[in-house]
């Protein structure tokens, strides 16, 4: 198998400011987006050969380059359920590897807020509609009990770990000017949040909804040095698909996500990293629901099994502990523009790698992981993108 | 000879107490409690369940006939036998008739059936089933119920052997619902009783006594349907039955089930008939039919599920519940996109798993499947796969939740993976169910329910419902 490791590399990047944004609409996003990735990069729209766009709700490509208005260039939207962006991310990566451009862009976009309803929409697929119907909530908060028996978790304990990971990620979320919401949450009010999905997921459990848009500029590594000293290089990037298992066999015992630790395993293989807790800096993943990110802990290797709501309590991944995940905020505080938050969590490695994160600045990180994961914890999509700002 | 092979039925978990209606309208509280179908249950799913229970160890390799008996079908064009036939995975080439438009549907149902068996030999499946609306603050808001039963009828294996029937037809009217009506409308009913009940009742049993030279005591039970136990008991005493004689309705704990009244109670009387018993059935609308059985050596070797429904319950229905799944009031609709219908086409695709939860199992390695495809999950085959019934499977939950968000006209949903085993898995509701009840590793079993009605198309599926060990 071959691999991209260090063949690409970013050279500007630009993020909308996430939030329920009534006053902005797709091309406001867009826009605010890719004016600041041009600036940061100093290149000019002319300069983009091709556009990976990723989004979940958009329907086309054409629905960027009427916004864009690129020369007739090609534009590709890629739909890859919540891994939209960072697909699209690596589709553009590559289109650099194999030569064909020089400069391209990846683009992720959703505007969830104007459909009047919460949470996210569905799609008809003009099925026979026997399925159960319900929404990420429930399919998320499936994993609660069958972890908490598994590993034989009081439920008073497992509360605990869940009402620290939504505490962690809104204290890193006040401290970013680019969050959905910017306040620090105390632990007593997250504890006492209500139920949407008992007996142990409440609202304070579930990432917030938001619009926004983010987007990248890539090149080949030999040219990067062309437009800046400083690139940050893509060591992986990997997606996985579901196998069916956890689907269809009772194999799976919802207690993990078997696409993550499969995306999770070839990118590290890939990106040579053989011990994450060490050798990552920063981790942006999937905190759809806090359940999400401490199964995720331990599916991307960071906690060991069974430990991930321990290391939640002890705050090994606060801002302070050994290794931050969801330094931005993650999805808890950021929101969830579906086709967006890949790249997003991409951008939070770019600000940390220049020193641009503001309050919540790392010392000196050098490398960092983004992990997007799109459908059910039993049956989805899963990515992990590793980027480093050094060499080799 | 004809009679009938087996039976089965069916009252729904939840029970409203007249009380609770007497409360929110501010009225003396009164005794009794009425069973109410759950917002997904109607008249077709409610007859499926009692068919099921009818079909239980039973082969239904010569089933000639099935029919669909009740005043309330959840459609005016589109039959619901049919709808039986495939849920039970019965053979195809067979009569399938819906019976309507009256409380005597079900006993004619009955009759044709014994007709056809006469003449062809094998057996056929009848369902009465009713699931009638009445009027808010009204008399049949409380006094009806919801329930079906079901008889498997035949030539051989006989449990009770129909000796005779006797009908009667008059043009009567004290009952009616108008092809607009929602709600069942009644005359006085103390004309009803006096005028029509009485003396039609009457008529028939003359004629039956006349033509089989029978009386009164020559029966050991007597199921007499009335729209009230007060006026079926004063015509019983007229007649010359002792009030021993008369078979309960259950009309106290369960309502006036419509159809389902007199096959419930026909159930009840089988379940502890003895060999020799003679059972007389009365039932009465537009006129009478009278059948009379006597129960053969085959006595106590079937059972129907009606106790076990009477005794698992759930008498802690709201009123404000009731009116909602009766669709009664008008509800703030949730903040989600409005329910898709379903496409009729991959419905029909998907057949023999949505009418009879068939599943599938590869042939090379053995992995059982749900819902049926045509690669292997586990060895990753192409076409290796044979049909694999999940119906018959002892079934755990593995995990669950308990939804608050989803689309519900009962939120919230209890969702929960089950595993059947054997192998093999599906997402699905939890129902019948208190909420604290819910366990990892509780035993379930599939229930036939209406998941949502969306372009006037009701799209049956199987929920699970709690099951006993010795199921």
């Amino acid at each position: 198998m071959g691999s991209i490791k260090d063949k690409v590399s970013i050279i500007g990047m630009g993020c909308s400011k996430f939030g329920e944004r009534f006053d902005a609409s797709r091309e406001d996003l867009v826009l605010e987006a890719v004016m600041e990735a041009l600036e940061d990069s100093g290149l000019k729209m002319k300069d983009i050969e091709a556009f990976w766009f990723g989004s979940f709700y958009e329907q086309h490509g054409t629905s960027l380059s009427s916004i864009l208005k690129p020369d007739f260039k090609p534009v590709t939207r890629v739909e890859n359920n919540c891994c939209s962006g960072a697909d699209a991310l690596r589709n553009a990566a590559f289109g650099i590897a194999s030569g064909e451009y020089d400069v391209v862009m990846a683009i992720g976009l959703d505007k969830l807020k104007d459909n009047g309803f919460s949470g996210n929409p569905l799609f008809n697929l003009y099925r026979d509609n026997t399925e159960p119907s319900f929404g990420g909530p429930a399919s998320f908060s499936l994993l609660v009990p069958a972890y908490a028996e598994k590993y034989n978790v009081s439920y008073e304990d497992m509360r605990e770990a869940m009402v620290h990971v939504s505490y962690k990620n809104h204290y890193n979320g006040a401290l970013n000017p680019k969050a959905l919401y910017r306040k620090e949450i105390p632990l007593d009010k997250i504890r006492k949040s209500p139920m949407v999905c008992e007996p142990y997921l409440t609202i304070m459990d579930c990432s917030g909804v938001s619009d926004g848009a983010a987007c990248a500029i890539l090149t080949s590594t030999e040219k990067a040095k062309k437009f800046r000293n400083d690139p940050m290089y893509i060591k992986s990037a990997e997606i996985v698909a579901s196998s069916g298992v956890g689907m269809y066999e009772t194999s799976y015992d919802y207690t993990t996500i078997l696409e993550t630790e499969a995306a999770a395993r070839v990118a590290y293989q890939k990106a040579g990293i053989t011990n994450p807790s060490e050798q990552l800096d920063l981790v942006e993943l999937h905190d759809c629901f806090s359940i999400t990110e401490i199964v995720l802990y331990e599916a991307l290797g960071l906690s060991t099994r069974g430990q991930g709501w321990r290391d939640a309590l002890e705050g090994k991944f606060s801002l302070e502990g050994s290794l931050p995940v969801n330094v931005d905020g993650g999805l808890k505080a950021m929101g969830h523009p579906v086709g967006a938050s890949g790249i997003r969590m991409v951008y939070e490695s770019w600000l940390q790698f220049h020193g641009k994160a503001g309050k919540r600045q790392l010392e000196n990180p050098r490398t960092g992981l983004a992990h997007c994961l799109g459908g059910k914890p039993w049956n989805n999509v899963s990515s992990v993108t590793i980027v480093g700002c050094d060499l080799g | 000879m004809v009679g009938i092979v087996s039976y089965g039925a069916y009252v729904p978990y939840y029970r409203l107490k007249k009380d609770t209606v007497a409360q929110a309208f501010g009225k003396r509280a009164d005794k009794g409690t009425r069973a109410v179908a759950y917002c997904d249950e109607d008249s077709f799913t409610m007859a499926a369940a009692a068919a099921m229970d009818a079909a239980v160890g039973q082969d239904l390799s010569d089933l000639k006939a099935v029919y669909f008996a009740s005043a309330s079908s959840p459609y005016r064009e589109k039959q619901c036998a049919a709808e039986i036939v495939a849920v039970l995975g019965a053979r195809e080439d067979l009569r399938t008739c819906d019976v309507g438009n009256s409380l005597r549907a079900g006993s004619a149902a009955m009759l044709s059936a014994c007709d056809l068996l006469e003449r062809s030999g094998g057996s056929a499946l009848v369902t009465f089933s009713d699931c009638r609306l009445g009027a808010a603050d009204g008399i049949f808001e409380t006094d009806l119920g919801d329930g079906a039963a079901a008889f498997r009828l035949g030539t051989e294996n006989i449990f009770a052997r129909l000796d005779g029937s006797h009908s009667l037809s008059r043009n009567a009217i004290d009952q009616w619902r108008a092809d607009d009506d929602l709600f069942l409308r009644n005359w006085d009913v103390r004309y009803a009783g006096s005028e029509l009940y009485s003396p039609l009742v009457k008529a028939a049993l003359k004629g039956f006594f006349a033509e089989s030279g029978s009386q009164p005591s020559d029966f050991s039970k007597v199921v007499l349907y009335g729209h009230d136990d007060k006026t079926r008991f004063s015509v019983a005493a007229k007649l010359g039955f002792a009030p021993a004689q008369i078979v309960e309705s259950m009309y106290p704990e369960i309502g006036n089930t419509g159809n389902a009244a007199a096959g419930l109670m026909l159930a009840s009387a089988l379940d502890s008939a003895r060999a020799g018993d003679r059972i007389l059935v009365i039932t009465y609308g537009e006129g009478c039919d009278v059948l009379a059985f006597t129960v053969t050596d085959r006595a106590g070797s079937c059972r129907s599920r009606l106790q076990k429904c009477l005794a698992r319950k759930n008498e802690d229905l709201s009123y404000g519940k009731y009116l909602k799944w009766k669709e009664m009031v008008i509800c703030e609709p949730q903040k989600r996109p409005a329910q898709e219908r379903s496409s009729l086409p991959d419905y029909y695709r998907n057949y023999q798993k949505n009418h009879h939860l068939q599943g599938c199992r590869c042939k090379v390695c053995g992995m059982a499947v749900f819902p049926p495809q045509r690669v292997c999950v586990h060895c990753h085959s192409i076409d290796t796969m044979e049909p694999y019934n999940f119906l018959d499977k002892k079934a755990h939950i593995r995990t669950f939740t308990i939804d608050g968000l989803s689309l519900s006209l009962d939120s919230p949903n209890f969702l929960v993976v089950v595993e059947f085993e054997g192998g093999g898995k599906m997402m699905s509701y939890l129902v019948d169910c208190k909420k604290e009840d819910i366990r990892v590793s509780m035993l379930v079993r599939p229930s036939l329910r209406k998941m949502f009605k969306a372009n006037g198309v009701s799209t049956y599926f199987w929920k699970v419902v709690p099951a006993d060990e010795e199921e």
